[in-house]
């Protein structure tokens, strides 16, 4: 196959999954700050699943008790996981005054943790708050507004990095905006099926029926999004309740936690294999899901091939210019005009790959925009795209490979 | 509610966008052809002009090697100009390619034309050298290619070079070129119409030949 019609079919699928997102901001633009302001304040308990984080979990706790949601409807729950470091001892400090309840248990994982805490927990709804991520002061109470209806099973925050210092870790700050965006919009298309660990609220009654999270899937929050889904439970979220987690700040624990999530995702979809294509579950199930399937099934592959191939060519040039006339510079010839400069592009190849990136600027800039950040370099979100995008596509090939041969994969 | 997205309309707007992308490249391939046609009957007027002062000069039995080699250098010039164009053309997936195979086998003719002159100039200046290259798809042509470049830059005007793509048939003075010279495989060379060469010739040994 032509290696430019590739290119041509890779760029319309993406500039189509784009242009989907952008004609449903431009629909929606005007309700997607909309708060839901609560009726009344249910009970809220809020748990912070623990192993080894005695880092991080003061601040999340301290961010709790700093909410301003009613203090008695909040309700905080730490669930030390059979931590071996100090964990345990700073948490306490919290239970002699009162403020948090501590469940101990020993080393069962986060689903177990989750349940254990399920048990305990009085709200009738149920926020799961990673020991890493804290919120802010105003998030819970916006975040309960959007239980409006019994159908709404869970709500989501905004998720945004705690900080970004290093170059990768900014690549990741344009990733969360960008799916900050995302999120709202399959919000409005009701196409949701992850409730992310950096707070999600759910009905606590609607997961206990569901009977609570998976303990043994290394995705519990995104396992437990696509059961609530599959039971007829929406999942909203907000892009005005913000929470705030570490990111990853080394390639090799990026990458840990990306084989996670894209595993996690391939083997819960073969868990429910039943939505994709099934018009029951409307765009969930018509677009949503199948377009994922092709991004990571079919567009991953290939645009690693294709990338891969004009490196080998341009790798292989280079080789044979070197193995020809030694290491030495070629003479450079610029065209005679803009005019034959012009024609000298091939925009069989760059129109189409200036198309989608065109429109993957603008909505990493809109998410900028609804994220209240300000707006990054455009040739820093260029680089992004290139580098880091790239870099997802190579963990969603190996993440590809890693569940096809059921290479197994930790927390 | 959900809200409804109408995506045969984003398909639409897809097909929109990609479509005067396609009109846009096939738009571009004509300007290409255009170009390449212009240059080319451009320099043939001018081979024409030189072929016409010769023939002129030859019946007044004055040949003048000042006025040949000014001829000789300034299409030198262009004709590289327009190899280069048609090679920087061929790797644009040009939608009109037999449009552009025309206008190849056009100038693999007028090189031919301009070889026998250089080829009759060097009466005036022995120090010049004349090299065809036939070459193809395979790494040895792009590596004499690479080669070649390089001896044209060290060398400038003291070395002609005459490229044939033997990809490209349905010309009968390549063909007859070819037989002449026993040419059947890539790369292979022709240097000043004695020395043949059917592999890969280095740097070293070709500047050897031609210095």
């Amino acid at each position: 196959m032509n290696i430019e019609l590739i290119i041509w079919i890779l760029s319309a699928i993406g500039t189509y999954i784009s242009l989907v997102w952008f004609v449903t901001f431009v629909k929606e633009h005007k309700s997607i700050r909309k708060i839901p302001s609560p009726k009344h304040f249910p009970t809220v308990s809020v748990v912070v699943p623990a192993y080894n984080e005695e880092k991080n979990i003061e601040n999340t706790i301290k961010s709790l008790l700093n909410s301003d949601y009613p203090k008695n409807k909040l309700e905080i729950i730490v669930v030390n996981d059979g931590s071996t470091d100090n964990t345990k001892r700073i948490a306490e400090k919290y239970v002699k005054r009162e403020a948090i309840k501590l469940i101990n248990q020993k080393n069962m994982g986060k689903g177990a943790a989750l349940n254990n805490a399920l048990k305990a927990a009085r709200g009738k709804l149920f926020g799961v708050l990673d020991a890493d991520t804290i919120v802010e002061k105003d998030t819970i109470t916006k975040l309960v507004g959007f239980f409006t209806s019994n159908k709404i099973g869970a709500v989501m925050s905004g998720i945004k990095p705690l900080r970004a210092k290093n170059l990768l870790e900014k690549f990741q700050e344009i990733e969360y905006f960008l799916s900050i965006l995302i999120r709202k919009l399959m919000d409005k298309l009701e196409t949701n099926y992850v409730t992310p660990g950096a707070l999600s609220i759910y009905r606590k009654d609607v997961i206990t029926k569901l009977g609570g999270f998976d303990e043994n899937n290394i995705t519990e929050d995104l396992e437990i999004g696509l059961r609530l889904r599959v039971n007829g439970y929406k999942i909203k979220t907000s892009v005005t309740a913000f929470t705030y987690t570490i990111i990853p700040n080394t390639l090799k624990s990026l990458f840990k936690q990306r084989m996670r999530w894209d595993c996690g995702l391939l083997i819960n979809l073969r868990k429910y294999p039943y939505i994709i294509f099934n018009p029951k579950y409307n765009y969930l199930g018509m677009y949503q899901i199948p377009t994922v399937l092709i991004a990571t099934l079919l567009l991953c592959p290939i645009a690693f091939g294709v990338t891969g191939y004009f490196l080998y060519k341009t790798i292989h040039n280079f080789y044979l210019y070197v193995t020809s006339v030694g290491l030495s510079i070629p003479e450079l010839t610029f065209p005679a005009s803009p005019g034959t400069f012009l024609l000298s592009l091939n925009l069989k190849i760059y129109y189409p790959l200036f198309i989608s990136l065109f429109l993957s600027i603008i909505l990493i800039i809109l998410s900028q925009k609804i994220a209240k950040e300000k707006y990054r370099n455009i040739l820093f979100i260029l680089l992004t795209i290139v580098v880091y995008y790239f870099l997802q596509g190579v963990f969603w090939m190996i993440a590809l490979f890693t569940t096809i041969f059921k290479i197994k994969v930790k927390w | 509610m959900i809200k409804k997205i109408n995506f045969l309309y984003i398909a639409i707007i897809v097909i929109f966008i990609f479509g005067t992308g396609f009109a846009l490249g096939y738009l571009l391939d004509f300007l290409r052809i255009n170009l390449v046609e212009k240059e080319t009957k451009s320099i043939e007027i001018q081979f024409e002009d030189f072929l016409v002062t010769n023939e002129l000069m030859k019946s007044l039995a004055h040949e003048d090697c000042k006025l040949m080699k000014t001829y000789i250098l300034k299409l030198a010039k262009q004709t590289e100009d327009i190899g280069k164009t048609l090679e920087d053309f061929e790797t644009k997936g040009m939608s009109r390619g037999e449009d552009y195979q025309l206008l190849v086998q056009r100038y693999f003719l007028y090189e031919i034309r301009y070889w026998l002159s250089v080829e009759n100039y060097k009466k005036c200046d022995e120090n010049v050298s004349t090299i065809l290259f036939f070459y193809g798809n395979n790494d040895d042509s792009i590596k004499q290619g690479y080669v070649l470049n390089s001896l044209k830059s060290d060398l400038k005007q003291k070395v002609f070079i005459f490229s044939f793509n033997i990809n490209i048939k349905e010309i009968d003075s390549v063909e007859l070129l070819k037989a002449i010279y026993e040419i059947s495989g890539t790369p292979s060379l022709v240097i000043n119409s004695k020395q043949v060469f059917t592999n890969f010739v280095d740097l070293t040994t070709l500047k050897e030949i031609v210095s």
